[in-house]
């Protein structure tokens, strides 16, 4: 199985979270995670693409809400900062668990395929 | 080294070739575990809000709380197929958010001013449903507990349903006992009428909930408490109607009235009434009547009476008055003012020859709003044609106050008493009471409440005990039954407020208030033939002795009191309301009166020779203030020339404060001679001030906090040297004593025992010590809130609006900002000391011409605190600035449209 770097593991798990972002349950996001983790070179990769990746989905969710609704994303994003940063954390903490699991699960599986052939 | 197999969890898997492989592949699937129950306890939803799960439900961009951003402000254009409604409908949103809606029957406007409602104050409109039915908690927790238990208590939702009950039977053509002079046969159709709008509307609301789930596009409040609406049920708007009722006709006064009539009886040794009576006068020395000397009212008999002193333990009862008074604060804020003015002027006195209608309700001032405006426009298949504008309440589909193509109208509370408490004789177990010469038993009822909690929710069981008079509030054993009108019976005023927007002149109109029933409300009306008229509009219900004599005796005020204290239950004299009301037919009424205007501020009505039968409608007046003040304005204009809508934009933001006027005078006279040096500069303030409550000004801080120190010290020690009467419970009864009493004792008893401090028997206060001592007091404060330096104490400093969000005490950023208010209790602009209640809504509507009628009111339409609608009027309210209230024809006729919504009947 071909496994990537870290640009091309961000960009992948980004376009899969942008997709499963508009099924609307932010809990399907892990599965763009587990995908990006398990394409990961290694560990570290998974690591920072699941991170990455989730966080810039939902950055850019959140600012095609701003270009389109400047005001009203203006006075939400101001007055809800601190919840605006915590929830960036939190799907950054999702994004490094699935990538994580998706990483692991990925190792295991391809070991479990080498010594079974 | 040969390999050999790995045992996991007894399962052997493949084999490994090294040691070294064996500990990696062991870190690694021990890694794999771990990171599994990671990211599964992660992704477990669970109640609390500080949970990673929770948080990522809340910020999620699609469907969290950021969707509010999306749904801030409509489309610009915008097609939605929707069934249900009758005919396609347009809707053009203003540069206000203030929907117009073009329809072809009034169902569809009902429909989509369901949808709109739901739309911009869903939460709002659920908060107050919570709150009738006593269902706060399950969404808030404990904390909101008592205040279900409360308004479980009261009932507000039984009245609710007898309501819709009510007018299910009329529209059956069933009788109404309770009604006897109803003729139900005359309403009946619109009854029918009046129950199908409803049904639409609550399929607007429910059209836009199901909308909002399936987009999760609720609001913000829904998503930060974790629940989501239940769909909208016709009595809900039942339940609306009752919540007005509610603000505007329950008062605790008659509780607080034993409570002083028990204090001063022990003070004066005897002498309680009159000194109640001095405090609380019947007949007030100082007045301004609604009705002028000489209009002809109807006649009534009656007979005389004697006051009894209620037998109450004031320990006990200041308990319960303490948990009513918190309790209702929850709409009612303490020491708030709700109260409104409205007047009208004749054609024959404005300069466009037509008819000039003011009213500026004053209400809490909350966020969002009490009211929401619309505007509408129905020309049915049937030739119906109405173009309509006002405010409506969220949650109910009818125009409350405003205007339609003919008529226009304002309100402003009667003040008139729908509440009466009882007391009774208990047997030994509380469980019978003594009741016309028998031991009646207690009904009871059980209601199960469910209360949030960190683990799910938590059941409780009320039990709610009733007499034959209503339901029992108690404390420690003090117990009384509330009797009020709004749960005792069902009540018709929607059906009128939905028939006024059928008037087309004066006449129908005035037959339309028939079925206004409470709380009665001071309603001036006018139409585009040039009439005007006020009526104070309601049902009230009669008091009389079981032979059916009345309680009480218009010549005898004194009897009027009756109505103001808790009533014995048991006696056998026992004195209860007869379904002999006095209907809105036999209320004070003007048609086009000689003199050209009428002004109510919720004053008293008329002279006992005018209306003889005035203390049966109520006595409890605001004071005479706001209406002299009007007066004054309206009649300096008229002297000179004709009256015009920038006068009257000018008078409704007048903020003259005459009862300062009065007492300036005497305060200056009462310090002439104190050298103090802040004594000093606060003289040459208030002698230099005009008496207008601005907030750059420095006078009406010192004013202000002089006066509150005054009025307390004058009456708080007799009170309190009662030893019956604790501190806490002090501010409000200062409520109910009427200012203009404090006036009338300074001018002309300065030496009454009032002024007396009774903790210093040896040495006698007379008006003048008390004020000059009550001006280094206010000093005092002034210098410990606000500094020393004088020139800082500008009124701006003290009077900032308070208009808070139902979650505002949390989450600071949903209330509005604290914009400095000019305006005090007894202006024309009547904010309250709090500044969290004034003018929640002002119109000035222009018979000449309905198009440049004007209105604003504080805040804005949407409830989304995103939207750029949020509070655009606010400044323009501070201000005292209008926007035009237009009444376009045609969608194509509405002026800087935002948005244009087409909904597309399928």
């Amino acid at each position: 199985m071909k496994r990537f770097n870290i640009p091309i593991c961000v960009l992948l798990t980004l376009s899969i979270a942008i997709i499963i972002e508009f099924m609307k349950v932010w809990q399907m996001l892990a599965i763009a995670g587990i995908i990006g983790g398990a394409l990961a070179k290694n560990l570290k990769s998974a690591l920072l693409s699941g991170l990455i990746g989730l966080v810039s989905c939902w950055s850019l969710v959140l600012l095609f809400l701003w270009g389109f609704h400047s005001y009203a994303a203006g006075i939400a994003y101001v007055n809800l900062s601190t919840l605006l940063a915590l929830g960036l954390l939190f799907i950054g903490v999702l994004g490094f668990l699935s990538a994580a699991t998706g990483h692991l699960l990925a190792t295991f599986l391809i070991r479990l395929t080498e010594h079974g052939t | 080294m040969g390999s050999k197999p790995l045992n996991i969890k007894n399962k052997i898997y493949f084999h490994i070739t090294s040691r070294s492989e064996e500990i990696e592949l062991k870190k690694h699937v021990a890694g794999l575990v771990i990171s599994l129950i990671l990211l599964m306890s992660f992704l477990i939803p669970y109640p609390s809000m500080f949970w990673p799960s929770s948080l990522c439900s809340l910020t999620d961009p699609m469907s969290g709380i950021w969707t509010s951003i999306v749904t801030a402000e409509y489309p610009q254009y915008e097609k939605k197929t929707i069934p249900g409604l009758n005919h396609d409908t347009t809707v053009i949103i203003d540069e206000y958010g203030v929907p117009h809606i073009f329809a072809k029957s009034e169902e569809d406007v009902a429909f989509i001013l369901g949808y709109f409602h739901a739309h911009d104050r869903l939460f709002q409109m659920d908060f107050q449903r919570r709150l009738v039915e006593g269902r706060l908690s399950e969404v808030l927790g404990n904390a909101t507990y008592e205040y279900d238990v409360f308004f479980r208590t009261m009932g507000l939702k039984r009245g609710a349903i007898k309501t819709m009950k009510l007018l299910i039977n009329i529209s059956e053509g069933i009788e109404v006992p309770y009604y006897p002079q109803l003729n139900v046969n005359e309403v009946k159709e619109d009854a029918k009428h009046l129950l199908k709008i409803i049904d639409a509307y609550c399929g607007g609301v429910n059209f836009a909930i199901e909308e909002m789930k399936s987009k999760k596009t609720l609001p913000i409040e829904f998503k930060l408490l974790n629940y989501e609406p239940e769909p909208w049920q016709p009595i809900n708007v039942f339940e609306i109607d009752k919540l007005n009722c509610w603000a505007l006709s329950s008062t605790f006064a008659d509780l607080y009235l034993s409570l002083m009539l028990k204090a001063y009886e022990i003070v004066s040794k005897g002498n309680g009434t009159k000194w109640l009576l001095e405090v609380v006068p019947i007949d007030r020395p100082l007045d301004h009547y609604i009705v002028p000397e000489g209009a002809k009212c109807t006649n009534f008999t009656s007979i005389k009476t004697q006051i009894k002193m209620p037998l109450i333990d004031t320990k006990n009862l200041i308990q319960l008055l303490k948990w009513l008074t918190k309790s209702n604060s929850i709409i009612l804020p303490l020491g708030e003012v709700y109260s409104s003015n409205n007047w009208v002027v004749s054609g024959n006195l404005t300069n466009t020859g037509k008819p000039i209608l003011c009213n500026d309700p004053h209400l809490p001032l909350t966020v969002p709003p009490v009211i929401y405006e619309v505007h509408y426009v129905v020309k049915d298949e049937n030739g119906v044609f109405i173009n309509a504008r006002g405010f409506t309440l969220p949650g109910a589909p009818t125009i409350v106050i405003g205007v339609n193509q003919y008529v226009g109208w304002g309100y402003t509370n009667v003040m008139a008493d729908q509440m009466d408490f009882y007391f009774y004789v208990w047997n030994e177990d509380g469980t019978k009471y003594w009741y016309k010469g028998h031991w009646e038993n207690i009904t009871q009822t059980t209601e199960n409440l469910l209360v949030k909690s960190d683990w799910g929710f938590e059941e409780r069981t009320i039990t709610l005990n009733f007499t034959v008079h209503g339901p029992i509030i108690e404390r420690n054993g003090e117990r009384f039954a509330v009797c009020w009108v709004g749960e005792r019976f069902g009540t018709l005023e929607i059906l009128a407020i939905w028939k006024y927007i059928h008037a087309r002149n004066v006449g129908e109109f005035l037959k339309a208030m028939y079925y206004f029933q409470s709380s009665p409300i001071n309603h001036v009306f006018a139409d585009i033939y040039g009439n005007i008229g006020w009526r104070a509009a309601g049902w009230y219900p009669n008091r009389t002795y079981p032979n059916g004599t009345m309680a009480i005796d218009f010549n005898n005020p004194i009897t009027a009191l009756i109505s103001r204290l808790p009533i014995n239950g048991s006696s056998d004299e026992v004195i209860e309301w007869s379904y002999d009301w006095i209907t809105p037919d036999e209320a004070p009424t003007l048609v086009n009166p000689s003199w050209g205007y009428i002004i109510t501020a919720n004053n008293r009505i008329a002279s006992k020779a005018t209306y003889p039968c005035i203390y049966n409608l109520a006595w409890e007046w605001v004071d005479y203030y706001r209406a002299k003040r009007i007066h004054e304005l309206i009649t300096e204009i008229i002297s000179q020339r004709k009256i015009t809508v920038e006068d009257m934009k000018r008078i409704q933001n007048d903020t003259l404060l005459i009862l300062a006027r009065e007492l300036v005078p005497y305060l200056l006279q009462a310090t002439a001679e104190d050298n103090d040096p802040y004594v000093l500069k606060s003289r040459e303030y208030l002698a230099q001030w005009n008496y207008y409550m601005l907030t750059d000004s420095i006078a009406p801080t010192i004013f202000v906090t002089w006066y509150e120190v005054f009025k307390n010290t004058t009456f708080a020690d007799e009170l309190l040297s009662s030893k019956e009467i604790e501190k806490e419970v002090i501010p409000e009864i200062l409520n109910i004593i009427p200012d203009s009493v404090v006036e009338y004792l300074v001018k002309n008893a300065s030496t009454s025992h009032w002024f007396d401090d009774v903790s210093t028997p040896n040495v006698k206060e007379d008006a003048f010590i008390l004020m000059r001592k009550s001006l280094h007091v206010a000093i005092e404060v002034l210098k410990t809130k606000l500094g020393s330096d004088i020139e800082q104490w500008k009124f701006s400093k003290i009077h900032r609006l308070n208009a808070k969000h139902m979650l505002g005490s949390v989450l600071t950023w949903l209330n509005y900002p604290d914009l400095p208010v000019s305006g005090w209790r007894h202006c024309v602009v009547n904010i309250g000391a709090s500044v969290d209640s004034g003018p929640c809504w002002r119109q000035i509507l222009n018979f000449s011409d309905l198009n440049s009628s004007l209105c604003i009111f504080p805040g804005g339409q949407s409830g989304n605190p995103f939207s750029s609608h949020y509070y655009d009027q606010l400044e323009m309210w501070v201000k005292g600035e209008y926007k035009n209230m237009s009444f376009p024809v045609k969608p194509e006729d509405v002026k800087n449209a935002e948005s244009t919504l087409e909904f597309i009947s399928r």
